[in-house]
């Protein structure tokens, strides 16, 4: 179970480290971006903004309200991953093109959990598990 | 490199403003499903909800809340985790999703989300309204 504001803040930060690979078109910080949701992909509180955030930040907000499941969180960071990847590939394989479009997409989706709230990844992580249960039992 | 990331960061920050504000106006939102029909007088506020889900427990909060309030309403929650049924009988897709329901049990508001506190209650009361009309 996730404190709900960790990945809210890990959202946070996503944003503004993507702005600035946007702004620099910098491969590098893409990779540095794309190596912080591999740990995410593993477990999201092994990414180092979420290690930030409970070393740093937890302590001084006490207990969250309520808690929420990883998985979904989990499947958010994997393509979080897969898209920083490719941006990075882009970047550094002289195809800036590939490199802005993938990471535009990765802005929308942290931006969008960072000021709203809204975790696509999470929503796809669901609609996913709903549709594979529904295959799962017509095939049962 | 040109302007042109700073360009297209500004432009998807804007796009996904617009787009998160949208999104924050369809949550919760009651959308009517059906027509009460005239009988008994009673209100059910049937909750679907998941563990672990924040949004769920201030609805439960909220339809507690009215239905210790109103005694002609009564507040009924499933856990879809385990009520897998009854939640792909009402086609639930997301949590929480609140389905109000008049005195012979069909459905005639639907909310995915948590509403907001004055619109329940005037759905509530539009369902009372009309069952003794």
């Amino acid at each position: 179970m996730l404190d709900p504001r960790g990945p809210r803040f890990v959202a946070a930060v996503t944003t503004i480290v993507v702005v600035l690979v946007l702004i620099t078109g910098s491969g590098w910080l893409a990779l540095a971006q794309t190596v912080v949701f591999a740990f995410g992909a593993i477990d999201p509180r092994y990414n180092p903004y979420a290690l930030a955030y409970r070393w740093l930040v937890q302590p001084r907000l006490g207990p969250p309200a309520s808690r929420e499941e990883v998985a979904p969180v989990r499947f958010a960071q994997r393509v979080g991953l897969v898209f920083m990847a490719v941006a990075t590939a882009g970047y550094l394989a002289g195809a800036p093109v590939l490199g802005t479009v993938m990471a535009a997409l990765a802005l929308v989706a942290a931006f969008l959990n960072a000021a709203f709230g809204l975790c696509l990844g999470c929503e796809a992580y669901l609609l996913l598990r709903r549709a594979f249960s529904q295959v799962s039992r017509r095939t049962s | 490199v040109g302007p042109g990331g700073l360009i297209v960061a500004a432009a998807v920050l804007v796009a996904a403003t617009v787009l998160g504000l949208v999104w924050k106006a369809r949550q919760g939102r009651l959308r009517s499903v059906g027509v009460p029909t005239p009988g008994l007088d009673c209100v059910t506020l049937l909750q679907f909800s998941a563990p672990a889900c924040g949004p769920c427990r201030q609805l439960h909060a909220m339809c507690a809340d009215i239905a210790a309030a109103n005694p002609l309403v009564r507040h009924t929650e499933i856990d879809v985790a385990t009520d897998l049924l009854a939640a792909r009988a009402h086609h639930i897709r997301r949590t929480p999703t609140l389905l109000v329901l008049d005195a012979s049990g069909a459905p005639v508001w639907r909310a995915v989300g948590v509403p907001r506190r004055p619109d329940l209650d005037a759905a509530v009361t539009q369902i009372l309204d009309r069952q003794v009309a």
